[in-house]
Formats: structure tokens, C-alpha cells, sequence
């Protein structure tokens, strides 16, 4: 850690701040944020007029499922599952027909 | 994760009792550790009432119901459902915490309502969601009453016509998926004003002085971090906000895509300022993040299904693991073994926190991790589309769908949306199956670091010797392990009830999970913070990544298909035919 962090605090990349070319880094910063919001509000919000698209981003609205979690403890679908999982290979052996 | 690598700590030179609070490794399985025990301390003396007496009377009636009739009846689901209803973070004081340490709101407009919300507005939203709430409620009861009378029918002919059993079950997951859409819409029902931005601000002061007064320890200024911290917690709640917006949620594009791309922002643009830098410490964030997630790595819970989802998920899983590892070397010729290896685990375990955990078992660079990340995110988001859509086209039954989906989509909220959406059968398997492959993210990193510290990392001929892989293992995937193992220690005394009870829907749900979360992404932002944009496209050249990614993921698509029809449909039919 002590190499590792030294390194880190010599390591700002990008241009430094301040100087003659920051109006234009700042101009930069904007161009991309109003290209951003471009994307989010205008660009994205089409894709939900493609017919699959919309049926999925529909139901997982309206279920308010959250599509972006990245282990199964964020997400309330998989407590559920587990559960029912669970309780049926305990109890529901019957295999009558 | 500095400069150069996602991991760290392997000196080469003899282990010292100093290094215990001098080394960044050792400092996050002593935070990482403190986590999880306060969590525990929290919650294991304090059960919510009649937790025992709940379980046993839902399993007596489940027990009953399973002698009776030869499908899961409505009293059957009623017993399992008063059974998960018993959770930890039912208290007031887990409640409390939840309202501490919760992210930024969700929002679709107005940025604001991600941290702010006035009465008014709060009144406006709750009187639009009982309306609703008060529509699926109703929808709910009539399904019920349809589920009840199908199941008399078919109780009258003493279960013995398979056409009325059948018309039961349908009628009863009909119910079901009623009464889920009925849960769904009584949360948003409960709207409530609430002012986030308050709690973020004492929230970024505590992880400040959580982080910043080891510093010292390690031969840096607290203050300096300090500092510097409330820039990263910033950016972190930015990506947090970005990610709860509605039409991004949709997609599934996380808090990790939006921290990497608001911190590569910053610093390729105006540049990340010099008095931020001391607190972009990603390998001290990432860490003790990890370690908090070893008490979210349960081994108890990969017999959830039985043997097909061990097959189907911890067979397939390594066999995609190391033949894509060994198809990027020897195929593909990919130039870094750290990106082959972190990409292979990424797309074939469970994306992003399993390319987190390798990428810091193995100590790959920055820029890995985050191309990593990124291919995981699109081909996610496509494969989240596209597969509910093939299994409903072809007509593939959805035991075998929710399969393939949950050993194939990376993320796992992915898993979750897709397999919901083609029907609750689908949903258990595919959540079961990827909760298994959740489990072994721990397996993955602690043989990861010991293939590179004993194979990759040793010098032409050189033979690695007991104490030399000690002094080079990253010890902070010890702390990982233990973390997982007491965990699951405790969680298998308690009971699977139980344990869920105080361990899933307690310390987990109701403490760690959530700051572990925000520790991830207090490490992605310094990864985009201290990343070059023109260094990062360098790692993609000839598109390499994509190729490895694209021909393991085909891979995986074709042997989990293959794996799962075999396991549910010809060894296993009976297991399938009780889901």
C-alpha cells in the first residue's frame, strides 16, 4: 500500500488544472454533460419504443425490479425465489400426477 | 489499486507483526471485519417476535399441505410467504440504519427527487400509488378466489384428475404473479417525504473519518484524506443518483458504469484537482468492500436446488472459467494475462463483483477492470433483452430458460428482471441458479491469487515455497474468506429459516450490503479518477477484449443450455416437475 499510494498521489492524470487551456477543458467538461444528457433524456427513452425493449423496461418498472444490482443480496426477487425454492424441495415431494 | 494494479501487498519481503497496521491489506480486513461484527452484534441478539414459532408453524403447514395435495397449495404459499415475511430489518432501529446509509432516491425527471422530497410532492406520489395499490389488491383477491375454487375442484376429485390439478396450478401461480405485481405497488403506496442530501452529508463525514484514521497508521495525513474524501463521496453520490434514474435503471446500467464514467470525466477533462488525489485510494476501497462481502457468500445455499444447480453452476461455471482463460492465451493471444483472466471470470461467474474480486485477487490494472466492467454492462444489457425473447419464441420451457439465464446473464439484477418477466417458474430457477454462482466468487479469487502468486508471478524456473506464497498472497483475500466462512458457519447453525431471518434480511440487507455498496463505488470513482482516457483505449486495441468476451460467452451459452437440459430434464425430471 505505502508504493502503491505514494504512486497514486502522483498520479492526477488528465491535464492540469488551471493555466491558459482551462476555459477550453472546462468547454470540454460541458460538451460532454450536455452530450449526457442528450443520451439519457432523448436517445434512451427511444429504445423504448422498440417492441421487446418496451415490454421488458414496462414489467421491470412496473415491478420495480432493479435491473442494475450486481449480487444477489440487492435484489428482492432473488429472496423470494430462494425461499419458494427452498421450501419446495422440502416440503412438496408428492409426485402424484 | 494505484497507479498500476487493482491489488498490492505482495512485497516479495518477509511478512513483519508492523505490517499488521502499516498495510493497506491488513487495514481492510480489520474495517471489512468491523463491519460485518457490528452488523452481527446488531442484529443476532435481537430476532424479530415469534421468529421461532413463525417458522416452525409455516413448515408444520407446508409439511401437511405436502401429505395432502400433489401440487403447492394456497395455504402451502401463504405458509412460505409468513415465513419470509419474519425479517430482521423489520425493527426500528435496522430501519433507522436503512435510512442513514441508503443511496440516493429514484427519479426520472427531476434530479432533486433523488435527495429531496417535500411533503406535497411526497402526498402526491403516495395518493397516485394506493390508487394503484388499491387496483392490484383487487385484482389480487379475485385471483385468489379463482385459485381456491380450481384447488376445491381438484381436492374434490381427490386430486386424482391431472386436468383439474393442473387447471390449479395454473390458476394458483396466476395468483401468485398477482400478488407479487400487489407487493410491488404497496411499496410505492408508502411514499414518504424525505431529506437524503442531510443524511449523505453525516454519511460521507462518517466513512471520511471510517477511512481516513488508518491513514495515519499507514504513514499518511488523515486530514489530507479527509479532505480529498468528500470530492470521491460526491462523485460517488452522483453515479448513485445517475443510476437511479428511471430510464437508466431500465436499461441496467449501474453505479459502477456511471462512478468509472463521471470520475474518466473529470480527470480527462478538467483534470481530478491535486488535494482529491490523497483520498483515490481504489485498492483501499475495493478491499474492505470485499471483505464485507464475505459475509454475503453463504455455502449453505448451493443446495438451494439440489444437484442440478451445482452442476449447472459450479460444473459449468469454472469448466467456461478456465477453458475461456486458456482460449485468450492460447487463441486470441491476449497480451495481458490479468485482463484475459479478469474478463473470463467477469462474464462466466457474475459480472461486476466478480470482476472486482478477481481483478484484486490477481492484481490487474485499472484500466482491466474497468474495460472489464464495461463489456459486461452492454453485453448484459443485450443479453437481458434477447433471451426472454428466444426462450418465448422457440417455446423452450421456462425451468430450462430460468436456467440458462441465470448461468448465463452476468448481472444479477439482470437475472432477476429477465427471469420475472417470462413467469415466476423461471424466476426461481434463474435467481436459484445464479445465488449458487453468486457463492463462488470467493472460490474464484482465493484460486486466482494462488495460481498467480505460485504460476504466474514466479520467475522462469524458480520453485515458490510455502512462506514465499504467504509474504506474496494478498491477505486481504484471507480476511474474505474467513469473513465467508464464519458466516456461513453461523448461518448453517441457525438454520436455513433462521438464518435467512437474521443473517439475509439482518445483518446483510439490514448494514453490510449497503455500505459495501457504497465502498464499491467510492472505488470505481477513483478508478475513473486516476485513469487516462487515451491509456484505456490502449488495452482495447484490435478489440481483443471483445473477441475473448464474445467467444466465452458463446461457449457458456451453448455448455449451461447444454448442462441444464441434461440436469432438469434427463437426470433430474422430478425436481423439475415439483418447481
Amino acid at each position: 500500500m505505502t508504493s502503491d499510494a505514494t504512486k497514486v498521489k502522483c498520479a492526477a492524470p488528465g491535464p492540469p488544472t488551471g493555466g491558459p487551456g482551462a476555459l477550453r477543458r472546462w468547454g470540454l467538461l460541458m460538451a460532454w454533460l450536455a452530450f449526457l444528457w442528450v443520451v439519457v433524456f432523448l436517445v434512451a427513452p427511444l429504445g423504448r419504443h422498440i417492441g421487446p425493449v418496451r415490454l421488458l423496461t414496462d414489467f421491470i418498472r412496473a415491478h420495480d425490479i432493479d435491473a442494475a444490482a450486481y449480487y444477489y443480496t440487492e435484489v428482492e426477487e432473488f429472496g423470494i425465489a430462494e425461499h419458494i425454492v427452498r421450501d419446495t424441495m422440502t416440503y412438496a415431494h408428492d409426485e402424484r400426477p | 489499486m494505484a497507479e498500476e494494479s487493482t491489488g498490492g501487498g505482495a512485497s516479495g519481503q518477509p511478512s513483519r507483526w508492523k505490517e499488521l497496521w502499516t498495510k493497506e491489506d491488513y487495514w481492510a480486513i480489520w474495517l471489512g471485519v468491523i463491519v460485518v461484527f457490528v452488523g452481527l452484534a446488531l442484529f443476532l441478539p435481537r430476532p424479530p417476535a415469534g421468529m421461532r414459532e413463525t417458522i416452525e408453524s409455516s413448515n408444520s403447514t407446508m409439511a401437511a399441505e405436502d401429505a395432502a395435495a400433489p401440487f403447492r397449495t394456497v395455504v402451502w404459499f401463504e405458509a412460505s410467504e409468513a415465513k419470509a415475511k419474519v425479517k430482521g430489518t423489520g425493527r426500528d432501529f435496522a430501519k433507522a440504519i436503512k435510512t442513514f446509509t441508503s443511496q440516493p432516491h429514484g427519479w426520472k425527471a427531476n434530479p432533486v427527487d433523488a435527495l429531496y422530497m417535500g411533503e406535497g410532492k411526497a402526498a402526491e406520489k403516495k395518493a397516485a400509488g394506493e390508487k394503484k395499490y388499491e387496483a392490484a389488491r383487487e385484482k389480487t383477491a379475485a385471483a385468489l378466489s379463482a385459485a381456491l375454487a380450481a384447488e376445491d375442484r381438484a381436492r374434490a376429485a381427490g386430486f386424482e384428475d391431472s386436468g383439474l390439478n393442473e387447471e390449479a396450478k395454473t390458476a394458483i401461480a396466476a395468483w401468485r404473479n398477482a400478488k407479487y405485481a400487489e407487493s410491488k405497488a404497496k411499496k410505492k403506496a408508502k411514499a414518504a417525504p424525505y431529506h437524503q442530501w442531510l443524511y449523505l452529508v453525516g454519511l460521507c463525514i462518517i466513512l471520511g473519518l471510517f477511512f481516513g484514521i488508518p491513514m495515519k497508521f499507514m504513514g499518511f495525513s488523515p486530514v489530507k484524506f479527509f479532505a480529498g474524501f468528500f470530492f470521491v463521496f460526491a462523485v460517488a453520490v452522483l453515479a448513485y443518483m445517475m443510476s437511479a434514474q428511471s430510464t437508466m435503471k431500465d436499461y441496467g446500467i449501474g453505479y459502477a458504469a456511471w462512478a468509472i464514467f463521471f470520475g474518466m470525466l473529470i480527470s480527462n477533462t478538467v483534470g481530478t484537482p491535486k488535494w482529491v488525489m490523497p483520498a483515490v485510494q481504489t485498492e483501499y476501497f475495493i478491499k474492505t468492500g470485499l471483505v464485507i462481502l464475505g459475509a454475503e457468500i453463504l455455502f449453505g445455499k448451493i443446495l438451494t436446488i439440489g444437484i442440478p444447480g451445482i452442476f449447472v453452476a459450479w460444473i459449468v461455471t469454472p469448466i467456461v472459467l478456465v477453458t475461456t482463460y486458456i482460449f485468450g492465451q492460447k487463441v486470441v493471444k491476449m497480451s495481458s494475462k490479468t485482463l484475459n483472466i479478469t474478463i473470463s471470470a467477469d462474464m462466466s461467474v457474475c459480472g461486476v463483483s466478480a470482476a472486482i474480486a478477481t481483478a484484486a485477487a490477481c492484481r490487474a490494472k485499472k484500466e482491466e477492470l474497468t474495460l472489464a466492467v464495461g463489456l459486461s454492462l452492454v453485453f448484459t444489457s443485450i443479453m437481458m433483452i434477447l433471451m426472454p425473447l428466444f426462450i418465448n419464441t422457440v417455446g423452450m420451457p421456462h425451468v430450462l430458460g430460468g436456467a440458462w439465464m441465470g448461468g448465463t446473464i452476468d448481472a444479477t439484477g439482470a437475472v432477476a428482471a429477465a427471469g420475472a418477466f417470462l413467469s415466476d417458474q423461471a424466476l426461481y430457477v434463474a435467481a436459484t441458479i445464479k445465488m449458487i454462482q453468486n457463492v463462488l466468487i470467493g472460490i474464484t479469487a482465493f484460486f486466482v491469487a494462488f495460481y498467480w502468486v505460485t504460476r504466474v508471478e514466479r520467475s522462469e524456473g524458480q520453485r515458490v515455497g510455502l512462506m514465499e506464497i504467504w509474504y506474496r498472497f494478498p491477505k486481504f483475500v484471507l480476511g474474505f474468506i474467513a469473513v465467508s466462512i464464519v458466516f456461513s458457519l453461523i448461518y448453517s447453525s441457525l438454520g436455513p429459516d433462521a438464518g435467512y431471518t437474521l443473517i439475509d434480511e439482518g445483518v446483510i440487507k439490514g448494514f453490510s450490503k449497503t455500505l459495501r455498496g457504497w465502498f464499491f463505488c467510492l472505488a470505481f470513482v477513483s478508478i475513473g479518477l486516476a485513469t487516462n482516457f487515451r491509456e484505456l483505449a490502449r488495452y482495447f486495441k484490435g478489440g481483443k477484449p471483445l473477441i475473448l468476451y464474445a467467444c466465452g460467452q458463446t461457449f457458456n451459452l451453448c455448455l449451461t443450455l447444454l448442462m441444464a437440459y441434461i440436469m432438469f430434464y434427463l437426470v433430474f425430471p422430478e425436481i423439475t416437475a415439483r418447481i
